[in-house]
């Protein structure tokens, strides 16, 4: 008797029937530069809307920044595709520390810009601040996360709520440096209180977005 | 020594350009690709998910559901990247959420977990199958699972690393204690028999 593991005639049936050239994704790097028209679309955007203080804050520090967390997020938003292919995915581990890398980064910027051009946030209108950059960056996050999730689950995602997680990060942080482009306000408890606090609105909703594209796809 | 590793290493680069070109043509909706592919693959995925799962009738369920994932996810295979961690991966997210499925259902019958026949056939070479494949059951998952990729499989601490998301170097270890796991279980097993 054989022990060769045989596939039942059913199964092998099924794939027979649906042998047909299929289209592959392209790699993941080609996928994530959906984050280019996004980022174009969001300078053209912040060139009508820059900070105030634009003309005394240091440029190195205000676009070098911004420069750098466009950088991250696209890599992050590679990760993200990635997760797509089954067996490349990337430790999480060394996401977790990327990411913490990226935020602290983002913190000692905001702490360099402010030591250099103060801009505190007037105590009076504090809620009317975290109202609008709360928003804001939600806004400006939201389609990347989207376009983000479809993409993704155009792939074969093995860990879907981690993915979704880990766009929403990614949008959180993209939206964050352009953002901050027209957002005077330099103290690192801003940035922590208002321009984190999107992730709690974005990160549930990449979750959910992805489960819900899962199933469907 | 040093001959036999290059052969290895010739041979295995044989065999994954093989298996890219046969699923470049699986991609491209040819004929005969699946049945190749699956030739090429299904002893050792067959083995990797008995290793996981301990259960020959689960094993060939989860076995037809692996190559049903395959087919609809083959378009998510990049041809400059190798086969089998692409199939391996795909292969343990069917375990895995068969696993998190038995577990929501409360109902797994631990006590009925045996190692399959086919398992034991993978350790024929070594002293005393049953005995072996006795002890297995006693390593750690993870243990097991890097013990069974290198040893019976083949696979390098690097591919182990690759697919369990670790280090090459927590892929050794893993192997390594259990390997020191399973001596230790196949003595006090062999101590107990008359």
């Amino acid at each position: 008797m054989s022990r060769r593991p045989r596939i039942f005639d059913a199964v092998r049936g099924e794939i027979l029937d649906d042998i047909r050239p299929v289209k592959t994704l392209p790699s993941p790097w080609r996928r994530a530069l959906v984050f280019l028209p996004w980022l174009i679309v969001c300078l053209l955007l912040m060139s009508a809307m820059m900070r105030p203080d634009y003309g005394e804050v240091s440029k190195l520090l205000l676009w070098g920044g911004s420069v750098f967390f466009w950088a991250s997020a696209y890599f992050l938003l590679i990760a993200c595709m990635r997760e797509a292919i089954p067996g490349s995915d990337i430790s999480w581990k060394y996401l977790v520390t990327g990411i913490t890398v990226a935020l602290i980064l983002q913190l000692l910027l905001a702490a360099a810009l402010h030591e250099r051009s103060p801009y505190p946030s007037p105590e009076q209108e504090i809620w009317r601040t975290i109202m609008a950059c709360t928003g804001a960056i939600s806004l400006l996050g939201a389609p990347l996360l989207t376009a983000g999730c479809i993409l993704a689950a155009r792939g074969y995602l093995v860990r879907r709520t981690f993915a979704g997680v880990l766009l929403a990060v990614v949008a959180v942080i993209a939206a964050e440096s352009v953002w901050r482009l027209h957002c005077p306000y330099t103290s690192p408890e801003h940035l922590i209180l208002t321009h984190w606090l999107p992730f709690i609105v974005l990160a549930p909703a990449g979750g959910y977005l992805l489960v819900r594209l899962g199933k469907r796809g | 020594m040093a001959r036999s590793a290059s052969d290895s290493v010739e041979r295995q680069y044989q065999e994954d350009a093989t298996l890219r070109e046969c699923m470049v043509e699986y991609q491209r909706g040819s004929d005969g690709a699946f049945d190749r592919l699956y030739s090429a693959l299904s002893d050792e995925v067959y083995a990797y998910l008995a290793t996981l799962c301990l259960d020959a009738s689960q094993t060939n369920d989860l076995f037809q559901e692996c190559f049903l994932q395959i087919h609809r996810a083959r378009h998510t295979y990049l041809v400059d990247r190798p086969v089998k961690p692409w199939v391996f991966g795909i292969a343990r997210h069917v375990f895995r959420t068969h696993r998190r499925a038995t577990r929501r259902r409360a109902a797994r019958e631990r006590s009925g977990a045996r190692v399959d026949r086919y398992v034991e056939e993978m350790f024929q070479r070594l002293i005393d199958r049953d005995l072996i494949a006795e002890a297995l059951v006693h390593v750690a998952p993870g243990r097991r699972e890097a013990l069974v990729l290198h040893h019976a499989l083949g696979w390098s601490f690097v591919e182990i690393g690759r697919l369990l998301n670790v280090s090459a170097g927590t892929a050794r270890v893993r192997a390594h204690r259990g390997m020191a796991d399973l001596r230790r279980h196949v003595a006090v097993r062999a101590e107990g028999q008359p």
